[in-house]
């Protein structure tokens, strides 16, 4: 039964858990962030975000291939409701998260000060929480094939959380690293748990799915 | 007969098998899954895994679409109304003899166990 609970598991969540797929997200955001922070004022040269845009695009579409080739294929039925909805309202969230955060002005107009966490951080914790919860959720009798992904997700998501308290932890060494705000540094980490989180997962289905199979010859 | 002994005796062989539980398991999660998932997932041999799908293939259990990705063969399974139906109704008497064997009685819900 366990066995039947593991392929089910990974088969019905099999494009969740390539991890690899967040590395070029992560490595982007990061990189644009700390390119953004070493800029005085905004900038009017864009090479350097149209090449991690590019890279991250390219990079992404080398591990699509990668999966195909040595994981396989799985088609999955379309359901709308609830994953797909909210990743769909993930991204224009995360864009409204980003504007707030790097826009002391609007922080200082709603709250009357400046913000000491970043509302991007915060929000992308939450995403991969809900995301991973819905995951688990069919597979909750499921115990022993589940716990191990909780962890993996609930550690992510805490990391998360400590990324978004940028004035509290960051400030010092931000200013010493020559970033522009704790904010940047915030969203530097988030890149960096992103890529965590993604190599972590892809253990994860690496273990799950084990070592590839030969023909007897 | 003892009621464990009926129900032994009304599990589908084709589908009890170990190797071919495990495709159609994988199967009856998704729309379709191309070779290498169901090879890797399963850990069997290319060979193995050949001759189980053949199996359920002619039993109707599965359909088989053989093309070309990326000027590279690939077998794309999916499983059939009826295999999917065989399948829950396999698990079903699994999850009858587990209850019997732990002696809670058919109608009662079950314990939760792994």
């Amino acid at each position: 039964m366990d066995d039947l609970a593991r392929i089910r598991f990974v088969t019905a969540n099999y494009s969740t858990l390539q991890g690899l797929r967040s590395l070029p997200i992560g490595v982007g955001l990061a990189a644009a962030s700390y390119w953004s922070s070493l800029q005085q004022g905004p900038s009017r040269d864009l090479t350097y975000p149209i090449l991690f845009a590019g890279v991250c695009s390219l990079a992404y579409w080398m591990i699509d291939r990668y999966y195909a080739r040595v994981f396989g294929r799985v088609k999955l039925p379309r359901r709308w409701w609830p994953g797909s909805l909210v990743r769909l309202l993930f991204a224009p969230l995360a864009l409204a998260a980003f504007v707030f955060d790097t826009t002391p002005q609007v922080q200082e107009r709603i709250f009357g000060n400046e913000l000491p966490v970043s509302v991007f951080a915060l929000l992308t914790a939450a995403g991969i929480l809900f995301d991973g919860c819905l995951s688990i959720w069919p597979f909750r009798r499921y115990r022993k094939t589940v716990a191990s992904y909780l962890a993996i997700v609930g550690a992510g998501s805490l990391l998360l959380i400590a990324a978004s308290f940028h004035q509290a932890l960051f400030a010092g060494w931000a200013a010493a690293a020559g970033l522009r705000s704790s904010v940047d540094a915030s969203y530097i980490l988030v890149g960096v748990v992103l890529v965590l989180l993604g190599l972590v997962t892809h253990i994860y289905l690496t273990d799950k799915m084990g070592a590839p199979v030969g023909d007897a010859v | 007969m003892s009621p464990l002994s009926d129900h032994l005796a009304a599990l589908d062989r084709l589908v009890h098998d170990p190797a071919r539980l495990s495709i159609l398991t994988a199967l009856a999660s998704c729309q379709s899954a191309d070779f290498t998932f169901l090879q890797r997932l399963t850990q069997l041999t290319g060979g193995n895994l050949s001759s189980h799908l053949i199996k359920l293939e002619e039993a109707g259990l599965v359909e088989m679409e053989k093309t070309f990705k990326d000027r590279r063969p690939n077998t794309r399974i999916s499983i059939t109304v009826r295999g999917r139906q065989a399948v829950q109704k396999h698990w079903q008497q699994l999850d009858d003899l587990r209850r019997e064997a732990q002696g809670v009685q058919p109608d009662e819900p079950p314990s939760g166990l792994e």
